[in-house]
């Protein structure tokens, strides 16, 4: 995006996002932003705005835009997949570094409920939070980020006071696990050529581990260690963002 | 039908037109389109009327490299695509036609009756 003001690559970045919610075909959303970006280029090296090319709306025109592209059933299918899968070998790999796979009926059902509400808020979130400002929009992504995580921390306290354990692993089954997991999520991050999405399991098992080290491991700090690591996550995706608005084209 | 759904109709038709003076890319649609007065729409609001043209197999597209930078998309317009313009031309004659015939009556009329008051 050499060139182009950081008003016109915010927007061709939020109108990226805002298709990929629609589940609009990726090639589609690459092919139209690429055109995007030449018409931008040309349209600001002759003085005009982004708001007098592409319209006051962002939101309409985006939504015009989505009403004539393609919608990829089968991506969607394939991303939640990866995104159910993702979260289920994140979770094992959090049971096996505690050292105990143990599973009761309410994480059986509280965890896939809470990851199918927190995928239907990330959805919402990113829709939201485009094309408004760096701050509202990174404000929104954190409020709704926190909002699902607390489903899951609704459900790991839940399970912690009334959970029985219907299944249990013992060393070498925990060990197994833990390692199948790590490799279930680098699989998926190599499918989704997301390398930044190994940094994840770094940053949220990082401060549990860290905790567990210094023996702080009371509700309360467990509590905490959860939204410490939640901000590290959002510093993550914050520099993320940043860097990606910052990186030069890629001839 | 709201202004901006004829207008949009009327866009189609348009392009169709610009694309048919020769192979050309989305920035100098707009500024032929200016040239000419369309300036009522945003330059952005061609893009989702080409993308449907495309999917109509109305056009045909090719990157080019450009000195600016980024490939440009050079649009031309297929078989079909000349069949529609060719039908958009009639339609739009036999609309204005009528259109300016029933708008000239009603002037006259209007300009008569702040006569006669």
């Amino acid at each position: 995006m050499n060139g182009i003001s950081k008003e016109g690559q915010r927007f061709l970045i939020d109108l990226n996002a805002y298709l990929m919610t629609k589940g609009v075909n990726e090639k589609e959303i690459k092919s139209f932003i690429e055109e995007a970006e030449a018409h931008l280029l040309e349209g600001e090296a002759a003085g005009k705005t982004v708001v007098q090319i592409f319209g006051k709306n962002c939101r309409t025109y985006a939504d015009e835009l989505a009403a004539e592209m393609t919608v990829s059933k089968k991506e969607i299918v394939s991303n939640v997949i990866c995104f159910l899968l993702g979260a289920t070998a994140f979770w094992l790999l959090g049971e096996a570094l505690k050292g105990d796979v143990s599973f009761s009926w309410i994480v059986i059902f509280g965890y896939p409920a809470a990851l199918l509400l927190g995928l239907a808020l990330m959805v919402n979130s990113i829709r939201l939070s485009s094309f408004r400002s760096r701050w509202k929009g990174f404000s929104i992504i954190y409020l709704y980020a926190i909002l699902g995580f607390a489903g899951f921390v609704i459900v790991l306290v839940a399970d912690m006071y009334w959970g029985v354990p219907v299944v249990q692993l013992g060393g070498t089954g925990t060990v197994v696990t833990g390692v199948a997991a790590a490799l279930m999520f680098t699989s998926i991050s190599v499918y989704l050529k997301s390398w930044f999405m190994n940094l994840f399991p770094i940053l949220y098992f990082g401060p549990q581990m860290l905790f567990k080290l210094w023996d702080l491991t009371s509700p309360l700090y467990q509590m905490l260690q959860v939204y410490i690591s939640l901000a590290l996550i959002g510093l993550a995706i914050f520099i993320m963002n940043k860097w990606l608005g910052n990186r030069p084209k890629r001839q | 039908m709201s202004s901006s759904q004829m207008l949009k109709g009327i866009l189609e038709g348009c392009l169709l037109a610009v694309i048919s003076e020769g192979e050309t890319y989305g920035y100098e649609m707009t500024e032929k389109l200016a040239r000419y007065g369309f300036t009522m729409v945003s330059e952005g609001s061609i893009y989702p009327v080409l993308i449907r043209m495309q999917k109509d197999r109305l056009v045909a597209s090719v990157l080019k490299e450009s000195d600016l930078g980024p490939k440009r998309k050079y649009y031309r317009l297929t078989e079909e695509g000349l069949k529609a313009l060719d039908e958009f031309i009639q339609r739009w004659n036999e609309l204005s036609y009528s259109v300016d015939r029933l708008l000239h009556n009603k002037r006259f009329k209007s300009n008569d009756g702040k006569r006669g008051g």
